[in-house]
C-alpha cells in the first residue's frame, strides 16, 4: 500500500495529466481518491510543521494541522465554479474528472510543498522579521501552487471556445478564495510574541488586511485600521 | 393576401421545435441565480439587507432577458430576416440557462464569503455584470450563427442587419439590466 | 437575525456538513465496505460525490503487477495517442496485450494468496517465480516498444513495431497458457 502510495505521489508529479487521464471515470476515481487525500493532508501537514516551527511550541501542530485545510477548502469550494466556467467556454468536464483534477492538484501542490519545506526551514532558522516570515510563506505558497494550478488548466479536454478565459476565471477564483481561506485560519506564522491561538476572530478580510499592511510598508499611517468582526461567523453586528 | 398566407406558411414551416432547453435546464438556471442571490443574502447582515440581496441576481439577469427578448423577436421579423423564431428563442435561452449555471456554480463561493466576510455583496457587483456579459456573448453568437444558418442567399445584407440588430438588443439589455439594479439596489 | 445567530450557525452547518458527511459515507459503504473510503468519505465527501454513481466495486482479482501493467500501458497509449504516431490500428492490439497481461498477473495474484493461506509447496512457488518474471520482461519490452514508436515518428518503419508487438502478444499467450496450466 505505502509502495502505491509513494508511487502515486511520484506520477502525480512526474505526469499529473496522465493520472488525471487513467482516473477519470467514477471506477478507477475510487482507487486514488484516498490515497491522493492522504498525500495532500501529510505533504501540507508537513509544510504546515515547518511553518508553525516559526513560533514554536503549540503552534507547531496547529499550523500542521490547518494547513491541510488551507489548500482543501478552496479547491472544494471552487471546483462547481470552475466547471461552470469551462462549460461557458463550451467544454463539458464530467464531475468526475472535475474531481480527480482538483485532486491531482492539490496533491501536487502539497507534495511540493513538502519538499520545499527545509528550505523555508532554513530560512525561519536565521530568525527573520515577522513580516518576511508571512511573506515567505505566502511567495513559497505561490511558488508551489503554480505546478497545481496548472495541473487544473491543463487536464480539461481540448476544444471549446475562449478556453483561457475559463482558465484564467478559475485561476482568480481559486486564488482569492485560497487567499480568504488563509485570512480565515491564520495564524500560520504567529509572531513570537504573541499568545498562541488556533484561530484568530474573524476579522474585516483578506484584501481590508493587504490594504491595511501596504499603507504600513509604505509609511502612510493616517488611517487608523481598526478591523470589526464580519461574516455570519465573525459575530459581525454584536 | 395569398402572397401574405405563403410567407406565414412558409414561417410556420421553419418554425418547427428545434429543441429548446428542457424545463429541468431552465429550472436548473433560475435555481442559479436564486442560490447565488440566497447565498449574498446570507452575509448581508440584517433582514433588510437580505430582502435586498436575495433577488436581486435573478430580477437583474432574468427580467432584462424577459423584457427585451420580445423585442428583439419583433425586431428580427420586421426587418424580415431568415432565423426561425424558435431557434432564437433557444439561443436566449440557452443563454439564460448557460449564464444561470455559472450562478450556481459560484454559489459556494459567495456562500463562504458571506461566512467569513462581509465581502459578498461587493463580489456580487463584480459577478453579477460578468455573468451577464457572458450571458449576452453567449446569446449574441449564437443569434448571429441562427441567422447564418437560415441565410443562404444575401448573406451579408442579412448578416449585417442581424448583427445591427444583436448590438442594439445587447445596448438595450444593458441598460434595462442596469435600471433593474438601481431599482433594486436604491429602490 | 443573521447577525445574532453566529455560534449557533456554525454549529448546524458543521452539523450538516458531517451528517451529509454520514450519508455519502453510508452510501458508499453499501458499495464498497472499505474503511478508508467510508472514512475518507465522512470527512471529505465532496471529492466522493462521483462514487455515488459508480457500479459496485468489484472484488480485487488483480495480481502484484497489475499497478505496473496500468503505469506501462497508460504510458504506451498516451504515445500511441500522439497525432504523430496516428494512423497505425494497433489499438486493438495492445488492448490485447494489456488483457493478456492482466489475465496472467490475476493468476499470479491467485498463486500469492494461496502461498501466503497454505505456506505453498516449493513448485508453486517456483511457478509463479517465474510466471512474475516473465510478465515483468514482457512489461519491459513494452517499454522498449515505446521507444520504438518515436524511433518510427523519425524513421517510419512501423513494420518492426508491429512485428514486434505480434512477437509480445505470443509470449504473452504462451505465458497465459502455462499459468493456466499451473495457476
Amino acid at each position: 500500500m505505502s509502495r502505491g502510495v509513494f508511487g502515486l505521489a511520484g506520477a502525480v508529479l512526474r505526469d499529473p495529466i496522465g493520472v488525471v487521464e487513467a482516473h477519470e471515470d467514477a471506477e478507477s476515481l475510487r482507487e486514488v481518491v484516498v490515497p491522493l487525500l492522504g498525500i495532500a493532508a501529510v505533504g501540507c501537514g508537513i509544510f504546515g510543521l515547518v511553518v508553525g516551527g516559526y513560533r514554536g511550541g503549540l503552534q507547531v501542530p496547529f499550523a500542521a494541522l490547518k494547513m491541510p485545510a488551507l489548500l482543501w477548502i478552496p479547491v472544494i469550494l471552487t471546483l462547481p465554479a470552475c466547471r461552470a466556467f469551462f462549460a461557458a467556454a463550451e467544454i463539458e468536464v464530467s464531475w468526475s474528472r472535475m474531481t480527480i483534477a482538483g485532486l491531482v492538484a492539490m496533491a501536487r501542490t502539497a507534495v511540493l510543498a513538502a519538499a520545499i519545506g527545509p528550505v523555508v526551514w532554513l530560512v525561519y532558522s536565521l530568525q527573520p522579521s515577522y513580516h518576511l516570515a508571512v511573506l515567505l510563506l505566502a511567495a513559497t505558497l505561490g511558488l508551489v501552487g503554480l505546478p497545481g494550478l496548472s495541473v487544473l488548466a491543463r487536464s480539461m479536454p481540448t476544444g471549446g471556445r475562449n478556453r483561457w478565459m475559463a482558465a484564467l476565471a478559475s485561476v482568480v477564483v481559486l486564488a482569492i478564495c485560497t487567499a480568504q481561506t488563509g485570512w480565515v485560519l491564520r495564524p500560520f506564522v504567529a509572531r513570537p510574541a504573541a499568545e498562541v491561538t488556533f484561530l484568530r476572530p474573524l476579522e474585516e478580510d483578506v484584501f481590508s488586511s493587504l490594504g491595511a499592511t501596504t499603507r504600513s510598508a509604505t509609511g502612510d499611517y493616517s488611517k487608523d485600521w481598526q478591523p470589526e468582526r464580519k461574516g455570519m461567523f465573525g459575530g459581525r453586528g454584536r | 393576401m395569398e402572397a401574405a398566407a405563403e410567407v406565414w406558411t412558409e414561417t410556420a414551416a421553419e418554425e418547427s421545435p428545434t429543441g429548446l432547453p428542457a424545463p429541468s435546464e431552465l429550472a436548473r438556471g433560475v435555481l442559479g441565480f436564486v442560490a447565488l442571490g440566497a447565498a449574498v443574502a446570507l452575509g448581508s447582515g440584517d433582514a433588510q439587507g437580505a430582502a435586498l440581496h436575495g433577488p436581486t441576481a435573478l430580477l437583474v439577469d432574468a427580467g432584462s432577458l424577459v423584457l427585451t427578448g420580445p423585442a428583439l423577436l419583433v425586431g428580427h421579423q420586421f426587418l424580415d430576416l431568415g432565423a426561425p423564431v424558435t431557434r432564437l428563442a433557444d439561443d436566449l435561452l440557452r443563454a439564460f440557462v448557460r449564464s444561470g449555471g455559472m450562478a450556481l456554480g459560484l454559489a459556494p463561493v459567495f456562500l463562504y464569503f458571506s461566512a467569513t466576510s462581509g465581502l459578498s455583496p461587493a463580489l456580487m457587483a463584480l459577478a453579477l455584470p460578468a455573468i451577464g456579459a457572458l450571458g449576452l456573448a453567449h446569446a449574441a453568437v449564437g443569434l448571429v450563427a441562427s441567422e447564418r444558418d437560415a441565410a443562404a442567399d444575401h448573406a451579408v445584407a442579412r448578416l449585417a442587419k442581424m448583427r445591427l440588430l444583436v448590438s442594439g438588443w445587447i445596448l438595450l439589455t444593458v441598460l434595462v439590466g442596469a435600471r433593474i439594479a438601481a431599482r433594486v439596489v436604491l429602490g | 437575525m443573521i447577525a445574532y445567530v453566529q455560534p449557533g450557525l456554525a454549529a448546524v452547518l458543521g452539523v450538516a456538513y458531517l451528517a451529509t458527511g454520514g450519508a455519502v459515507a453510508w452510501s458508499l459503504y453499501r458499495k464498497d465496505p472499505s474503511p478508508a473510503v467510508v472514512a475518507g468519505a465522512l470527512v471529505a465527501w465532496p471529492v466522493f460525490l462521483p462514487l455515488l454513481g459508480a457500479p459496485p466495486a468489484r472484488p480485487r482479482l488483480g495480481g502484484p503487477l497489475q499497478g505496473r501493467i496500468h503505469e506501462v500501458f497508460g504510458a504506451l497509449e498516451r504515445t500511441l495517442a500522439d497525432p504523430v504516431a496516428a494512423g497505425v490500428p494497433w489499438d486493438a492490439d495492445v488492448g490485447g496485450l494489456r488483457d493478456a497481461l492482466l489475465a496472467s498477473d490475476a493468476r499470479l495474484g491467485l498463486a500469492d494468496r494461496l502461498l501466503a493461506e497454505t505456506g505453498g509447496d516449493a513448485g508453486l512457488r517456483e511457478a509463479r517465480e517465474r510466471a512474475a518474471s516473465a510478465i515483468g520482461g514482457v512489461l519491459d519490452e513494452v517499454v522498449q516498444l515505446r521507444l520504438q514508436i518515436g524511433l518510427a515518428a523519425l524513421a517510419g518503419d512501423e513494420g518492426a513495431i508491429r512485428a514486434h508487438l505480434a512477437a509480445l502478444l505470443a509470449r504473452v499467450r504462451a505465458l497465459d497458457e502455462v499459468t493456466r496450466i499451473h495457476g
